[in-house]
Order: C-alpha cells, then sequence, then structure tokens
C-alpha cells in the first residue's frame, strides 16, 4: 500500500495510492469469488476421499456387505452392478460425474437410489441443526458480551468464576449424554415429552437443547474472552479518552470489533454442530442422516454411507462459507488473509 | 589487504527486492555504520552476509568467499549480534548452556568465566536463565556468545534499539572496547544516524535496498551529499535544537514505507527535495538511474546532482 | 515443576486432582475388585431397577451395572490414552515433516491439513472407523487419526514460530547442525504447548470414543466401554433408567475432570495470575487550593493491584502545566511517565488507586467529582494521542466517523458541522484529499498518517490540553520530525498547552519549554530546556543528558553510564530512590527521601546534593573530600 505524496510545496499527485487491501465493491467481490474458489478445492477433496475410502477397505467390500452366505456370482454380479470391476480412473470419474448429477448409487442393503434415501432423511436432521445453529449464536453472543463487560478489568471476580465453571460444565459433558440425561428427567421421569421419533414439534425441543448446550457454553466463553481483549484494546482507550457517551462506546466502537473476532472463532464449534446431530439423534431415534449413517456402517452399505458422509461434509463446509463471508461483509480485514 | 567485501548482492523475496544490487567494503580493523529507515533491507543485508539468507553476488572475508561452499570455520569467523535480546537467547537454557554452545574446545567453564567478565557480567548469572536477567545483561550475554565463537567479523544489528539509554551507553561502550581490544571488524547496523556516527568509521547510507551514499562518518554527517541523507541527518533529534515550526523546501512529507518511484528513473526522485518534481529541468532523474554511475566511483553519492551541488556551493 | 503446584493450591486444582486420583485408581484396580460382578450373569435377576445389593441395578443378563461401569473405566481410559498417543504421534510426525520438506511440501501439507481441520473430530473418525473397521483397536486408530490433523496444526505453528527466533539463527551462525539444533533448542520449547495439548485431548478422546462405542461402531460385545454400556442402557431407558444413567455419569465426571484438570494446567503454565482490585478510594475535595495552572498536579501517587498485593508505578509527582506551555515529561521505562498521563487523563481504570493532594485541570478539581461528571469537561478541552497510532484507531470504524465524533458528541454539532469540521481538522495536519481519507478504515493507511488522523481527531473537540504519549516513538526519523512540527504548530494555532512524553531527552528539548524528569514514580526535576540543558541538577538529569550520544558526542571518549537498574514498581526504599546508582549518594540520600523542592525561581529537584549549581557543588565537594 502506497501513500499519497504530500510534499506541501507540491499538489498531491501521482504516485495514485494504491489502496486497494479489499476495500469497496470490487474488493468483496474478489474475496468472495476467492472464498468459493476454495471451496471447490475443499469439496474436491471430500468427494476424493469418500470415494477412495471404499478403496482403501481391506478385502472385497461387496463381500463384507452380503455376507459370507452369498454366493460368488451375486458377490460378482452385484460388484459389477456398482462399478467396482472397472478401473480405478474409470471409476473416478462417474463417481465425479454421479455427484455432480446426484447419482450417489445404490444402497447395498435395500437396494434403493442413495439419493432418495438421503432426500428423506436430510429434512430431519436440518430440522434439528438448523434451530440449535441459530439458537447457539442467538444465547451465546449476549451470554459472552454481557460477561465480558461485568468481568471487565478485573471487576465481577465472582461472576467470572462461576460462570467459567458453569460453562466448564456444561461443556465436559457430550452432547449424548446431555440427550440422555433430558431424555431421562423430562420424557421418562417427569413425562413432560414425547417419547422418541418424530412426532411434531414439541419432540424437536430436547434434540435441539441437547445439540446446542455444548456448543453455545464453549462460544459463550470465547465470545468473552475476544470481548475482553476488545475492551482493554487501545482504540478503547482512546475512545474512552475522548469521553464518548456510554452508547457510541460500547455499540459503535466495541460492538463491530467483539462480534467480528467471536465469529472468526465461532466456525469450528459451530460445524462441530452436524457431527453433533449424528449421536443426538441416535438417543432420539430420530430419522436423521446420524440414525442411518451409524446403521448404514454396521451392516457395510458403503455406496450408503459414502453418500452420508458427502452430505455432512458439505454441510460442514456450508457453515465454514458462511461464517467466513458474513466476516467478510462486516470486516474488510478479514477478507486480507485469504488470497 | 581486503577485509570484509561485499559484492553485488542481492536479495529478492517472491519477486520483491529487499537488498538491490550492494558492494559494500569493511576494511580489517575497521568500524563501518549502515544507517537506514524501517524496510531499508539493512537487516536483510546483515543476514545475507552471514548466510541466514539466500542472495546473489559475492561476500568475502580476506579474499576467502563465504558461501555455502565455506567451511565451517570461516563461517564461524563472521558472527551476527541480534536486535532483539528477547528472542536471541534459548529461554530454556542457562546463561551456561548458552555460551557453552557456541564454545569448542575443552575447558568451557573457565572460558565462559573469561567471557563474562569481558562483557562486565558476574560469573553468578551463568546458573541464571535468560528471562530472570534484564535486557541489558542479556544483550550483553549474547554479545558475550558471539565472542565465544572467535570471530573476526561482527555484525551489530540494532543492537541498542529496544534498550533505554543509560543501558544503550552501557552496551555501546563495550562494544567499542571490545572491538579495539579484540581488532575486530565491524558492521554496525542502525537506524540512529548519531549512534552510528559515534560508533564508526565509515558511513553507509540505505534506502530501499540501496547503499545511496557512503563516506568516512565525519565527512558523510557534515556535508551529506545525497538528499535523502541529508533528510536524515536534519531529522536526527538534538538536544535544545528549536526548529522552525513552518515547513521549509526540503522538508518531505513522504515516509520510508511508501515503495520508491518505479521506471527507469531515480528511485528517490518522487521524495526528493531536489529532484525533478520541485525544481524544473531536472528530468535527468525521470530518465537515467543514477546508480549505474555513482557504482564506477566511490565515498560518493548515487545522486545526479550531488557533484553538481557540491559545485554550486 | 513449581508451577504444578497450583494442583494443590487452589480448588479447582485439588478438585481436578481428586478426580483424576480416582479415575487412575479405578483404571488400576477396578477389574480386579469388581471384575466378577461385572462378568456374573443371572438371567433370573436380569434388568432390574436399583436395589441394595445392585445400587444401579442389573442389566439383560443380570450383571451389576454399577459394578460393569467402575471395570470399564479401563477401558475407556486407556483407549482414550492410546488414541491421543496415536493421534499425537502421526500429527506431530506430519507437523514435522512440513519443517523439514521445502517449502511446495510444506504448502501442499499445509493445505491438506488445513481441509481436513474444518472437518468436526467425530466425523473424521467415523470416516476412519469404516475403513479400520470395528472394535477397540480400530477405534483406537480412527479417533487417533481424527486428531492427527490438529496436532499437526499445532506443530507447525510452533515450529514455524520458532524456528524464526534469532537464538536458532544463532546456533545457526555458530555452525550448529540440523539435528543440534532440533533437539537442543526446538524440541524443548515445543514439547510444553504439545503436551497441555495432548493432555487436554486425552479428554476429548474419552468422549469422542464413548460416542464412537454409543453409535455401535467402537468397542464391540463382549468387551466394553461406557458408550457401550451406555447404547445398552439406553434401550431400557424406559424400563430402569440407572442402566443409562450409570455408564451417561461416569462420562461426565471423567469430561469434568479432564476438562477441569486441562485448565487449571493451562493457566499454571501460562503463568496467569489472578489479581484482586483494588477498592476505589472514594472522591474527596483537595487539601490545598487551586493555583492559576491549566493543570495542577500535586503528590500524585498510582496504585495498581499485583500478584503479590499493590505495586506502585507513581509514588510522588507534582507539577503545574500554564495555559499555551509545552511540558516534556522524560524518563526510562518503568519511570512511571505514561502511568502519569492516563491518571491526568482518568483513565486508570477502576483496578488502580489514583491519589494526590490535588489534580485540577482548567480549575476544576478532578477527584473531588466522580469521573462522569468531569467527562464533558475533558472530553471537550483534554484529547489525548497514544505511542501506537495502528493501535489507536478503531479497526471496524471510518476515519470520518472517528473524526465527528468529539466535534458530535462535545461542541453539540450535527452530523453536516462534524463533517465539516472533520475536515478541517484532516486538513491541518497535511492530510490531502480529505474526502476520501475519510471514507478509509484506518489499515488503509500509512504509520505516520495514521499518526496524523490521531492528532487531528484530538483537534476537532476544542483541546487546551493535548497529551501525546510517546508519539514518534513506533515511527521512522523522518516522520517523527513532521509529528513533532504537527504538534508544534496544532499547540501554536489552537492556543493548546502540550504534554510530551518520551523517552528520548533529545526529542522533548527540540519542543517543549519545560521539562520534567522522571525517575521510579518521582518527578526528580523540573526546570526550563535552557537551563537544564545548560546546568542539569539532579545526578540522573546529568547521565541521562550524556548516556545517548548525539551529532556532536567525541567519537574517542566512552558514554557515562548507570550502574544497576531502576527500582522496580515494588521495591520500597526509605532514601533516595536513585540513590543505589548515584555516584554522589551518602548516607542521608540512602535514608532520607529528598522532597522535589525549588532551586531557585524556575527549577525545582529532588536531591540532597545537586549537581552543578554553585553553592550545594562546594558542600558536595567537601563531603567528597572528607570521604577519602
Amino acid at each position: 500500500m502506497a501513500e499519497i505524496a504530500t510534499l506541501s510545496v507540491l499538489p498531491p499527485t501521482a504516485p495514485e495510492d494504491a489502496s486497494t487491501a479489499g476495500g469497496g465493491a470490487a474488493g468483496l467481490a474478489r474475496f468472495v469469488a476467492r472464498r468459493l474458489l476454495r471451496l471447490v478445492g475443499s469439496l474436491l477433496v471430500l468427494v476424493t476421499a469418500t470415494f477412495g475410502m471404499i478403496h482403501l477397505l481391506p478385502g472385497n467390500p461387496v463381500r463384507a456387505a452380503l455376507g459370507q452366505d452369498a454366493t460368488a456370482a451375486v458377490v460378482a454380479a452385484r460388484t459389477h452392478q456398482l462399478g467396482l470391476d472397472r478401473t480405478l480412473v474409470d471409476q473416478y470419474f462417474s463417481y465425479l460425474h454421479g455427484v455432480v448429477t446426484g447419482n450417489l448409487g445404490v444402497s447395498i442393503v435395500s437396494s434403493e437410489p442413495v439419493s432418495t434415501i438421503l432426500g428423506a432423511r436430510i429434512p430431519a436432521t436440518l430440522s434439528i441443526a438448523l434451530p440449535a445453529f441459530v439458537l447457539v449464536l442467538l444465547v451465546s453472543l449476549p451470554i459472552g458480551l454481557s460477561m465480558a463487560l461485568r468481568t471487565r478489568h478485573g471487576r465481577g471476580e465472582r461472576t467470572r468464576v462461576a460462570f467459567i465453571g458453569v460453562t466448564g460444565l456444561v461443556n465436559s459433558v457430550p452432547d449424548f449424554v446431555w440427550a440422555t440425561l433430558l431424555s431421562a428427567v423430562f420424557v421418562v421421569g417427569l413425562k413432560l415429552l414425547p417419547v422418541a421419533g418424530d412426532a411434531g414439534f414439541t419432540s424437536h425441543i430436547l434434540p435441539v437443547v441437547a445439540l446446542m448446550l455444548g456448543p453455545a457454553a464453549s462460544l459463550s466463553r470465547i465470545v468473552r474472552v475476544e470481548a475482553t481483549k476488545v475492551l482493554e484494546s487501545e482504540y478503547m482507550q482512546a475512545a474512552r479518552s475522548r469521553r464518548l457517551p456510554w452508547r457510541l462506546l460500547y455499540l459503535r466502537h466495541a460492538l463491530p470489533n467483539m462480534i467480528t473476532a467471536s465469529l472468526t472463532f465461532s466456525g469450528m464449534i459451530l460445524s462441530g454442530l452436524i457431527a453433533g446431530t449424528v449421536l443426538v439423534e441416535n438417543v432420539f431415534a430420530w430419522p436423521g442422516l446420524g440414525t442411518e449413517i451409524s446403521q448404514a456402517v454396521v451392516s457395510k452399505d458403503y455406496p450408503l454411507v459414502q453418500g452420508i458422509l458427502l452430505i455432512l461434509g458439505a454441510m460442514v463446509l456450508a457453515i465454514h462459507l458462511m461464517v467466513d463471508l458474513v466476516l467478510g461483509i462486516l470486516d474488510p480485514r478479514s477478507r486480507i488473509g485469504e488470497s | 589487504m581486503t577485509g570484509l567485501t561485499v559484492d553485488h548482492l542481492s536479495v529478492s523475496y517472491g519477486g520483491v527486492s529487499a537488498v538491490d544490487d550492494v558492494s559494500l567494503e569493511v576494511r580489517p580493523g575497521s568500524v563501518v555504520g549502515l544507517v537506514g529507515e524501517s524496510g531499508s533491507g539493512k537487516s536483510t543485508l546483515a543476514a545475507a552476509v552471514v548466510g541466514l539468507v539466500g542472495y546473489s553476488g559475492r561476500v568475502s572475508w580476506k579474499g576467502e568467499l563465504l558461501d555455502g561452499r565455506a567451511g565451517r570455520g570461516a563461517r564461524r569467523r563472521v558472527q551476527l549480534v541480534f536486535q532483539d535480546h528477547r528472542s536471541s537467547l534459548d529461554p530454556r537454557m542457562t546463561v551456561a548452556g548458552i555460551i557453552g554452545e557456541a564454545l569448542s574446545g575443552g575447558n568451557r567453564d573457565e572460558r565462559s568465566r573469561r567471557l563474562l567478565d569481558l562483557v562486565a557480567l558476574d560469573p553468578a548469572v551463568l546458573d541464571r536463565l535468560p528471562g530472570s536477567l534484564s535486557g541489558g545483561q542479556r544483550q550483553r550475554v549474547a554479545i558475550a556468545r558471539t565472542l565465544a565463537a572467535e570471530p573476526e567479523v561482527l555484525i551489530a544489528d540494532e543492537v541498542t534499539a529496544s534498550l533505554d539509554v543509560s543501558v544503550q551507553a552501557v552496551v555501546l561502550n563495550l562494544l567499542r572496547d571490545i572491538q579495539r581490544e579484540l581488532g575486530l571488524t565491524v558492521l554496525f547496523i542502525s537506524h540512529n544516524l548519531a549512534v552510528v556516527r559515534y560508533m564508526s568509521d565509515e558511513v553507509a547510507v540505505m534506502y530501499h535496498g540501496r547503499i545511496v551514499e557512503r563516506g568516512a562518518a565525519t565527512e558523510v554527517i557534515a556535508d551529506p551529499q545525497h538528499p535523502y541523507t541529508r533528510t536524515l541527518v536534519e531529522a536526527v533529534p538534538q538536544l535544545g535544537k528549536r526548529r522552525p515550526t513552518e515547513e521549509g523546501a526540503e522538508q518531505l512529507l513522504l515516509e520510508s514505507s511508501q515503495s520508491p518511484a518505479g521506471g527507469a528513473g531515480c528511485p528517490f526522485r518522487s521524495r526528493c527535495p531536489v529532484g525533478p518534481r520541485v525544481l524544473a529541468g531536472r528530468d535527468l532523474c525521470e530518465h537515467e538511474d543514477p546508480f549505474a554511475r555513482a557504482r564506477s566511483r566511490r565515498n560518493e553519492a548515487a545522486c545526479h546532482f550531488a557533484e553538481a551541488r557540491r559545485a554550486s556551493c | 515443576m513449581a508451577r504444578l503446584r497450583i494442583f494443590v493450591r487452589t480448588p479447582p486444582g485439588v478438585a481436578a486432582l481428586v478426580l483424576l486420583v480416582g479415575l487412575l485408581f479405578l483404571v488400576v484396580a477396578a477389574p480386579t475388585i469388581w471384575g466378577a460382578g461385572a462378568a456374573n450373569s443371572n438371567v433370573a435377576i436380569s434388568n432390574q431397577g436399583p436395589s441394595g445389593a445392585h445400587l444401579l441395578g442389573t442389566d439383560a443378563l443380570g450383571r451389576d451395572v454399577l459394578d460393569r461401569v467402575l471395570v470399564a473405566t479401563r477401558s475407556s481410559l486407556v483407549l482414550a490414552v492410546l488414541a491421543t498417543a496415536v493421534g499425537g504421534a502421526i500429527g506431530v510426525t506430519l507437523g514435522a515433516l512440513s519443517a523439514v520438506t521445502g517449502r511446495v511440501g510444506a504448502r501442499v501439507l499445509g493445505a491438506a491439513i488445513n481441509v481436513l481441520l474444518a472437518f468436526p473430530a467425530l466425523l473424521l473418525a467415523i470416516f476412519f472407523a469404516v475403513i479400520f473397521g470395528l472394535g477397540s483397536v480400530a477405534s483406537v486408530f480412527a479417533v487417533g487419526a481424527s486428531f492427527a490433523p490438529g496436532f499437526a496444526r499445532l506443530t507447525q505453528t510452533l515450529a514455524a514460530s520458532i524456528a524464526e527466533r534469532d537464538y536458532i539463527r544463532a546456533a545457526r551462525l555458530l555452525g550448529r547442525g540440523r539435528f543440534h539444533i532440533a533437539w537442543r533448542h526446538m524440541l524443548p520449547n515445543v514439547s510444553e504447548p504439545l503436551m497441555l495439548y495432548g493432555t487436554i485431548h486425552v479428554g476429548t478422546a474419552i468422549l469422542t470414543l464413548a460416542g464412537l462405542s454409543f453409535l455401535g461402531l467402537g468397542v464391540q460385545p463382549p468387551a466394553y466401554d461406557w458408550g457401550q454400556l451406555l447404547q445398552v442402557g439406553l434401550s431400557q431407558i424406559y424400563l430402569t433408567p440407572a442402566q443409562a444413567l450409570g455408564p451417561a455419569g461416569a462420562i461426565v465426571i471423567a469430561g469434568i475432570a479432564c476438562n477441569l484438570a486441562g485448565e487449571v494446567l493451562a493457566d499454571a503454565l501460562s503463568g496467569r495470575q489472578r489479581v484482586r482490585p483494588l477498592r476505589p478510594v472514594p472522591a474527596a475535595p483537595g487539601s490545598r487550593s487551586g493555583g492559576t495552572g491549566l493543570l495542577e498536579v500535586r503528590d500524585l501517587a498510582i496504585e495498581l493491584p499485583a500478584a503479590g498485593g499493590v505495586v506502585r508505578p507513581v509514588r510522588e509527582v507534582s507539577f503545574d502545566l500554564q495555559p499555551e506551555e509545552r511540558l516534556g515529561i522524560v524518563g526510562e521505562s518503568g519511570s512511571g511517565k505514561s502511568m502519569t498521563a492516563l491518571a491526568i487523563a482518568q483513565l486508570v481504570g477502576d483496578q488502580g488507586r489514583v491519589r494526590a493532594d490535588r489534580l485540577s485541570f482548567a480549575g476544576r478539581d478532578l477527584l473531588a467529582e466522580p469521573a462522569k461528571d468531569n467527562a464533558a469537561l475533558l472530553g471537550r478541552n483534554m484529547a489525548m494521542i497514544f505511542q501506537d497510532p495502528g493501535e489507536a484507531l478503531n479497526p471496524a470504524l471510518k476515519i470520518g466517523t472517528q473524526l465527528r465524533e468529539p466535534a458530535q458528541v462535545h461542541l453539540g454539532l450535527d452530523r453536516r458541522a462534524a463533517a465539516v469540521r472533520a475536515a478541517a481538522s484532516l486538513r491541518s495536519v497535511a492530510i490531502p484529499d480529505v474526502r476520501r481519507r475519510m471514507r478509509q478504515h484506518q489499515h488503509e493507511l500509512s504509520g505516520g498518517m495514521k499518526q496524523r488522523v490521531c492528532i487531528a481527531v484530538g483537534l476537532t473537540g476544542e483541546p487546551k490540553l493535548l497529551i501525546a504519549d510517546e508519539p514518534t516513538t513506533a515511527l521512522d526519523v523522518s516522520v517523527q520530525r513532521q509529528i513533532l512540527r504537527l504538534l508544534v504548530q496544532a499547540g501554536e494555532r489552537e492556543q493548546t498547552a502540550v504534554l510530551l512524553i518520551s523517552h528520548d531527552i533529545a526529542v522533548v528539548s527540540e519542543v517543549c519549554d519545560r521539562i520534567l524528569v522522571m525517575y521510579a514514580g518521582y518527578a526528580v526535576e523540573d526546570a526550563p530546556v535552557e537551563a537544564l540543558l545548560r546546568a542539569p541538577a539532579h545526578p540522573y538529569t546529568e547521565v541521562l543528558l550524556a548516556a545517548s550520544p548525539d551529532m556532536a558526542t567525541e567519537r574517542g571518549t566512552p558514554l557515562p553510564t548507570l550502574e544497576g537498574r531502576v527500582p522496580g514498581p515494588e521495591v520500597e526504599l526509605s532514601g533516595c530512590y536513585f540513590a543505589p546508582r548515584c555516584t554522589y549518594a551518602d548516607e542521608r540520600c540512602r535514608s532520607e527521601r529528598p522532597p522535589l523542592a525549588p532551586l531557585d525561581a524556575t527549577r525545582r529537584v529532588a536531591c540532597w546534593h545537586p549537581c552543578n549549581v554553585p553553592a550545594p557543588a562546594a558542600t558536595r565537594a567537601d563531603e567528597i573530600a572528607a570521604s577519602r
């Protein structure tokens, strides 16, 4: 970044300031383009990994899936049907083609197209993952920010200890154990909520809560730490030296920086929700991707496992993309590190 | 006899030139000061001379090339004292370990004590970790470690930049005494022209990877030829020197962080107070790089109008 | 390691230790003690609820659930430790590999690790479980492999940051080989954070393995761990909830133990120490009546909380500043000069305590009122400029917003009028193309430009006092010149007093009318610039003036130096704080502290034996003669 010539005896002309640094609409467009390019790269890795998985298995996957009772002829027929007898390169490109066109092969166990099974399961998973995603943000941002305010500059030591204690405790319990404890209390004990499965709105409550508790605790911790750093920064000290009123100091000067700093670290936690659905669905016998994948792995239904891992992986990448794009819009500086 | 000779040395990082065709000579037993602002390439030059970064060009000591093929013995003869005393000592090693690592041969304890004595430190610090020492003490340990390698050439890179003035004085006195006592050849690098002037016999001024002027310390500072050198000399804060608050014609409101002017002309021309943007009839600076001519002269400034100015005085 | 004493000193440390010891005991002894109960099946008492004989009831085969949970501690924990070790081994190897391979190799590995890191560990673990198969050994490798990217990234980051350290470069210059450097320097400095990361990850491994077993993808019957017990128990949750709650409780306890231990460990290794904030002193009217100065400071002292109690970075500072006067405060690090500036601007914050007999600005006693009552006055008439302009400007806000604010808030201008005023003050600091600059963010400006913007922000109010704390230290000399000139110009044009704080007495002497020298939290000398330069009265000032070479220093002569170092803010001395380093110090200096007392009409000094003054000089000479 160059600086304009400002010899006072001279007219301020060339060399023209090249203050690009991601500023302006053109900068944002470039950033989005670069970020999408990176997404394509990650997707390619993901597709290659799920493709490679079936070839890294020891032994014949079809034999493993059909069991020892199947005759050699049946195994050979299935192997041919799945295209596993073609060359690796050939298989790879037809797999790629299939992924792009939505043809993810056929389940070994049920002989149904994988895409059909996924189509039936994805809405159920999203119906608990999306509310949990939104709730995590809605809960942890205000909690983290208010905790940062209450514990700033060494104040509120007791509040800080209590906050650390509670979030630490919540965070130490994994989501599937939360799910177990919650259903023991609210379903078995108090009989307030419906038994397992998807039976309308009330049956969403426990899975969503079990899913969001841990991530909300760790994200609100991160928000507090990042917000505290902002409050202790020199530019906040400078703003205080200008005696700005409370409203400007916190809402205009502190808040945008706190949110961008917190978001920077939230991608990992929010994408962790996707893994959480797998476990939580199994506790509640939820008809989503999570219950499907554990059954598919146990029954060695590899095309189905491939398909589900692909979708879950794509969801993770989508969350990272979303966080990065929001950051890129809110904070022009975050675009610089992307190249 | 030739001393430390740097010949057409260039370093670039990812296509950006950090040091651009620098030639420099330090006579045996003399101190040459290298001065420049941040980003001028002076620290990169130091790192290249000791072989810490790759470069094109030649570096030799008493006629012997100091490149990758030079033996360990030859390389050890040129040592660097680092700028940041916080990062130049391994935080997990005692002072004894740090100095001992640099010594070769036996009787390390006895020789470590002698080295500490040379840098005026109590031998009691031998058992301590760098974290428990003050900045000045750490910098003296770093110098002792450097001396343990028994160098003939010492490169001091901003060794006092992170020290308070009273501690800076201790380190400067020490370096000067050691230089005389051991007859070391020293390349003394600093952004502080007053410190460089105090320490050096000769001075070289760097601007954006190039040496724009060099000569005897007293002469360069008393009568700088290059307009950039003149700006630097005038910018040095001096006790009790009140300055007019209105801006003179020679004030530069530009910063060294700005990239130099591109094209074929003088890279300094966009900042130059006596260049084509201020004075008419100096189109030469737009078209011809003064470095090409300067290289054939010695102790001269890389400026088309340095001689003209001298003639007009 | 002394730092680990935190495990027996603090309540969380003790709790973590107790839990860990308990778990360790179960790992070692549980299979021996409860192994029989866990294995004995008795179909007659299958799926019973809790009872005296079976505290958590029995499972489908009539085995005691509590016994099984206790026995499963071993497999759960041992597998977790193994999985962490596997992950650590793979990850550290990958990370180290990228440090050894060339630039291309490092970039490829880095990109691969980046992509893998995006995915949650459990998804990776499921992926690897598919490949490795089901069972204990396979799940150890699956979970291990899923942890590898994290370890690899940490190793890479640590190695890269340490490879840049000068001590590594120094060892290379000494001709030490790669192996020696890796062994003696890299490993010791990398291992501690890696060990910490690994320890914390044992907890994560317990939970991930439990999750995998719970899905039926980990430990397979007849072997069992907590996850597997939970899976079995969950199917009976409506009949006998205890069957599920038992293993769930075990996982919770293990999770808490590991989390707690990790936090205590991280605290211990970071050396962080919590300090108790000081109780604020109630606002009290000053004990002395005010004078005519714009700023009056009498016996200012600042206390800050510290690990060992209270420290005093500023001990006793008194001075006056007249309107339009330029005063420089000079001192080395630890002198308390920046804290003094913060106290004047009422920015010490609530954790510190500011005391003064009088601290008044524009006739108002600042300590007599609650801080918020002074806000309007200080906001309008006092402006502060900080050392690092890149840190002092808000990165999220446009330059224009930050420039307009003081005028809008304190001068009551509307947005448009404030923008006009902001533009004018930007122009006054020689920034061209004002309209474009107002729309930019700070990261689009260079260092000198940022500092000029900071000065402009200060000028948009109606400042009577500009406090500049080391405003040029972060800048190059040629830029320093411009910034100093701007400060002087602004002061003269706006009729503003300037308080310039710097470590560089030469800088201050060029700009200011008067200099206050500080040492160890004391004002030790206060004099007009000419007098101070001609005849410094305090021995410290004398050294300060001569210690830094200037363009006229005789090149052959050694510089005057001081032995020892500045007493820290925690040190308490009864005498003069400079006495331990002073060549003139005597018994009186060491026992009795000299006050900052007038030397003549314009000068004050805190010294029993001031230099360069006729009468005391003779006395000092006498003393020196006598001491020989």
